[in-house]
């Protein structure tokens, strides 16, 4: 008991771990705080020719209010000159651009609009399909009553007098409950109820689970290696001890962190998934240490571990859905299976 | 301090880092391996084109025969085969699939959700996600919402349409009117790619997605390799301190050598895999020895800070990840919240990314290069600063013990 103090006594007699063990929580605090009321800033440039039409300048007028009032996580920006958006593109600072034909509107009507619309884009473009597909439902979004107008006018069935109410309906319709809609849930609401009804989302946060079942594992392997070296100077220590000391610090850190940061459900909970993985990681790294005896190369290990742990656990993006690869790579690394105990103990 | 002296200084400085090389190889070979694994793996998936498929559990009211011979048509259309493949289950099965990752979504349609289109009620069908603030999530619920606007748009048209034909009682026009107006709408719908044509634009310094990515994981390694470093940047005994000043040879050009060298050991090690793999140019080794300088100097600061190689491994892993994070590294910034996006540029790890990619993209600006050394210098100093408290408070409590230095 007096050495296992002792040894808590040098590992928090190290200025750098309990300044990173306090910082951790007000920094991910800070990063939270600031995602919460930002957007994503994934821009796009909008650009068309001034038109001598009248109805195809308010329709383009009109989708443009519509992209450029979007809350989602594209934001449009209109450009009255062309060389500038294109310059931007260049640069980078659009992700991609689009140029309207001026009579897009007739052509549309008439369902002659091939290539009306030109897409710029440049070899750093990710999301101009997603893009193309969010532009296409605001401009669908402004024909579709001019759609029906036109259909009840060649069909003879009312007077020019009668079809003059359809856009009026047509509005009714769009913005009453009476259509098609989409409701959102998400499995890591904190609400009581398992799942709450939300908004969709428009930029990524970071994502706090993952980094804390990487440092964990880090803090682990960082407990093998001060072990080692003990062992060199033959002091007699404890390998489960050393492992474990910088390991349970650590994670009253996160545990901190994950209720600052409203990640956390419940006390109990956190308790049982923490407690689980830190006996995962020891042993993950008792075993380690059962086949690398020396200081030097399970220091190499540390990159190598945490790399794949990037890579292949499903931290930033989940790809084992559709990479077989991933689905067997993932399980050679421990913060997989912290992700896999807080799937399944707080969903 | 003469040359002689200087030249043999870094003599004994390259002969320690050489020391560094078995790790060095060791963490590179199994960057490698990782890396030949994701090439492999990404070009059998990307072979089978038509097998690359959004995984998705689809919940359907129980004996709603509606309802499922209306998705049985949804799900035999082109567009959407192209993208997603549906699972039919029930509730319970498909959250369970969606918590361990089987499927990417779970769509919920409720009960008579067929008849309450063709009589306007409409109940809202649920799209059920992990989580809100993903990636994944962010493309899934944007397409979503493109396409359940696209199908309002329709509808709206039309009841509108619909509405107008009860009011003038047009009764036997009214299947033959939504039918026709159906078919149109479908028509605009599933040719939209029709309406658009690409160009592309040749941009100096722009890379694609992939040397975005290779390019993250080349500063990863550069600063996780670092790890091992500890004893490499440790301060030296005070004796041998004393004897290097004797010699002329002060803390910052010890840093200084031992930084060169290190930095000179990554370029030989990595420079000629990258000009052979086609990523550099040989004219690049210049920006490359900035670039390894500017993440060694980093490394060197986080060494004088920590006292221990534990605490070392765990500030340059957190600050290393948490910094790439911030900087656009594993996420393009683009889809990072504005104030966390400005954040990040002002961070070094912002810095070794700039440089990267402008090395990969041969626009080595002078700005960079400048920027680059003298935040190098910057780090030096600030860490050769450190070292000399460390040896000032070393010194101060020898002496007060009563020992002469």
């Amino acid at each position: 008991m007096t050495r296992f103090l002792l040894l808590c006594k040098r590992q928090l007699m190290q200025p750098s771990f309990c300044l990173l063990c306090l910082l951790l929580p007000i920094t991910c605090l800070s990063i939270h705080n600031l995602e919460e009321n930002s957007q994503s800033s994934l821009s796009v440039g909008l650009y068309t020719e001034p038109s001598n039409s009248a109805s195809d300048s308010a329709f383009l007028t009109n989708v443009f209010t519509k992209l450029t009032s979007n809350n989602g996580s594209i934001v449009f920006q209109i450009f009255t000159e062309k060389d500038a958006m294109l310059e931007q593109t260049a640069r980078n600072e659009l992700d991609c651009a689009y140029s309207f034909d001026e009579d897009l509107y007739t052509k549309l009507l008439q369902q002659k609009e091939k290539n009306s619309i030109t897409c710029y884009t440049s070899p750093s473009t990710i999301m101009d399909a997603l893009s193309r597909e969010v532009l296409f439902a605001a401009l669908f979004q402004q024909l579709g009553k001019d759609i029906a107008v036109q259909y009840m006018k060649e069909s003879g069935i009312f007077e020019d007098s009668q079809i003059e109410l359809v856009p009026k309906l047509y509005h009714r319709y769009q913005t009453g409950n009476k259509v098609f809609s989409l409701e959102y849930q998400y499995l890591n609401s904190t609400k009581t109820s398992a799942l709450s009804k939300q908004s969709s989302p428009s930029a990524a946060s970071m994502p706090i689970r993952g980094f804390i079942a990487v440092l964990l594992l880090v803090s682990g392997l960082t407990g093998g290696i001060t072990w080692l070296y003990d062992k060199e100077c033959k002091l007699s220590v404890s390998a489960v001890c050393s492992i474990f000391i910088p390991l349970f610090f650590m994670s009253l850190s996160v545990i901190f962190t994950l209720f600052l940061t409203k990640e956390a459900h419940s006390l109990g909970k956190e308790f049982i998934i923490c407690s689980l993985y830190l006996l995962f990681i020891i042993i993950f790294v008792r075993l380690l240490l059962q086949f690398i005896k020396n200081p030097t190369i399970l220091t190499v290990s540390v990159p190598v571990l945490t790399l794949g742990s990037l890579i292949f656990c499903p931290i930033f993006v989940n790809l084992s859905t559709l990479m077989p690869f991933f689905q067997i790579m993932e399980k050679l690394f421990p913060p997989y299976y912290y992700l896999l105990l807080c799937r399944y103990i707080i969903t | 301090m003469n040359k002689r002296t200087y030249l043999l200084l870094c003599f004994l400085q390259i002969k320690s880092a050489i020391v560094l090389l078995p790790k060095l190889c060791l963490t590179i070979c199994c960057s490698f391996l990782f890396a030949y694994g994701i090439y492999y793996a990404g070009r059998e998936f990307l072979s089978r084109p038509e097998e690359i498929k959004l995984p998705v559990a689809l919940v359907l009211p129980e004996d709603d025969t509606y309802t499922g011979l209306a998705f049985s048509f949804i799900e035999r259309m082109d567009s959407i085969r192209s993208l997603c493949s549906f699972e039919r289950t029930d509730k319970e099965t498909a959250l369970s699939l969606l918590k361990s990752s089987e499927v990417y979504a779970v769509i919920l349609i409720p009960d008579s959700f067929v008849e309450h289109i063709l009589n306007g009620t409409n109940s809202a069908a649920t799209l059920i996600l992990p989580r809100k603030d993903t990636l994944e999530s962010i493309l899934f619920s944007t397409l979503a919402d493109s396409g359940a606007s696209t199908l309002s748009t329709a509808q709206s048209g039309i009841y509108a349409m619909e509405e107008l034909m009860i009011s003038y009682e047009q009764w036997d026009s009214i299947q033959k009117a939504e039918e026709a107006l159906n078919r149109l709408y479908l028509s605009y719908a599933l040719n939209r790619g029709r309406i658009f044509q690409t160009e592309n634009i040749s941009a100096t310094g722009a890379l694609s997605l992939s040397k975005y990515y290779i390019c993250s994981a080349a500063v990863l390694l550069l600063l996780l390799s670092g790890m091992g470093h500890y004893s490499y940047y440790s301060s030296e005994p005070e004796s041998l301190k004393l004897l290097l000043r004797r010699q002329g040879i002060s803390p910052l050009i010890l840093l200084f050598s031992k930084l060169m060298a290190i930095s000179g050991i990554y370029l030989v090690l990595l420079f000629p895999i990258l000009v052979l793999a086609g990523f550099l140019p040989i004219s690049s080794v210049g920006g490359f020895f900035i670039l390894i300088f500017s993440v060694q100097s980093f490394l060197l600061l986080l060494c004088s800070i920590c006292s221990q190689s534990g605490s070392y491994i765990l500030v340059s892993a957190v600050l290393s990840i948490l910094g790439l994070f911030l900087s656009g590294a594993f996420l393009p910034s683009v889809f990072l919240p504005e104030a966390v996006r400005q954040i990040g540029q002002l961070l070094p790890t912002a810095l070794f990314l700039k440089l990267c990619r402008e090395l990969l993209t041969d626009s080595l600006s002078i700005s960079s290069i400048v920027y680059g050394i003298i935040t190098g210098f910057l780090f030096l100093s600030t860490a050769c600063l450190l070292h000399r408290c460390h040896t000032g408070s070393k010194r101060k409590i020898i002496s007060t013990r009563g020992f002469k230095i």
